[in-house]
């Protein structure tokens, strides 16, 4: 578990404010940023970056980004009057031990959701027998009294 | 080149990610697989001569204990509320998610999707429910990621209000 920065294989650039690199350094291979030359259009590289402005002091989270080299990472996006830092923290092992979490419960959730519908459906036929029964009692009960008479 | 961010939003195994595949990579795979935190995917549509880069931000469904994380919707041109039409409960977790992401984003365009609407049989909305809700002007489209219904419609449209607005 990753839980001093020294073991989330930091990584970080900083661009100007058109999204060219302007400076980084870390753990860029774990994010597919090992090729990168300054200049280059981080936007390009980086989709989570459209959309995106940070005012200079801003900071921005995003949590468990799937990046393209099938690596997990906590992203912070933080504006500075030049331009934004970008900064990444491999969160790969949490994200794939949450996942295998989830997917159970969220597996489950869904087996459960079904056994209620299938409760219901259940009930609802056991209903309709109860129904029919009594309509059948009710048939048989004036000719039941017919044959008395 | 005109790009536009759309986040994919609603409960979990709803089909947010198969529809992406769907529309981006054209495939559907069988096996649910939860998503995680977001997975951003990108595809190139012609809408009205324009050359439209769509970004898409796959989400991790909500459930109880897993709340939407605002901070992904940030720059969102628009968004799809997806529901599985086999799960009413889907429908009201998307009508709950709408009230939380138009106090982040405000009145930018959106869709209802309906999805995996080959499992017609299985049909659990609500029709009235629905009908409120065309009544209160909103756009729904039923969809399926299996068969690609509705699937290439759903982008093209959203792409076409937010290119509007």
């Amino acid at each position: 578990m990753c839980v001093h920065v020294e073991h989330c294989s930091m990584a970080y650039c900083f661009t100007d404010k058109r999204h060219r690199l302007k400076n980084c350094g870390g753990s860029l291979a774990t994010y597919g940023l090992d090729q990168i030359k300054f200049g280059d259009s981080m936007q390009e590289r980086l989709p989570f970056l459209e959309g995106v402005t940070v005012g200079p002091g801003e900071t921005i989270i995003l949590p468990i980004v799937a990046l393209t080299t099938h690596v997990y990472a906590d992203v912070h996006i933080v504006g500075s009057k030049t331009g934004i830092w970008l900064i990444f923290l491999d969160k790969t092992a949490q994200a794939k031990h949450y996942q295998a979490l989830l997917q159970e419960a969220n597996e489950t959730t869904l087996v459960r959701e079904q056994l209620t519908r299938a409760t219901a459906e259940l009930e609802d036929a056991r209903n309709k027998i109860a129904l029919l029964r009594a309509k059948i009692g009710n048939l048989r009960e004036p000719h039941h009294n017919n044959n008395e008479l | 080149m005109i790009k536009k961010k759309i986040c994919m939003l609603g409960s979990f195994a709803v089909g947010k990610t198969s529809l992406v595949q769907r529309f981006v990579k054209s495939i559907f795979a069988e096996k649910y697989l939860t998503t995680v935190g977001v997975k951003i995917d990108k595809k190139t549509v012609e809408i009205n001569d324009k050359t439209v880069d769509l970004m898409l931000w796959d989400l991790q469904g909500e459930d109880e204990f897993q709340k939407l994380n605002i901070s992904y919707l940030r720059g969102a041109s628009g968004y799809f509320l997806v529901v599985d039409c086999t799960r009413a409960s889907t429908l009201s977790a998307a009508l709950k998610l709408q009230d939380k992401v138009r106090e982040v984003l405000g009145q930018v365009p959106f869709l209802l999707l309906l999805n995996k609407v080959d499992l017609l049989d299985q049909w659990e909305l609500d029709l009235d429910e629905l009908k409120d809700l065309e009544g209160k002007k909103w756009s729904m489209l039923k969809t399926s990621a299996k068969t690609g219904d509705g699937v290439e419609d759903a982008f093209r449209d959203l792409a076409l209000r937010m290119l509007e607005g």
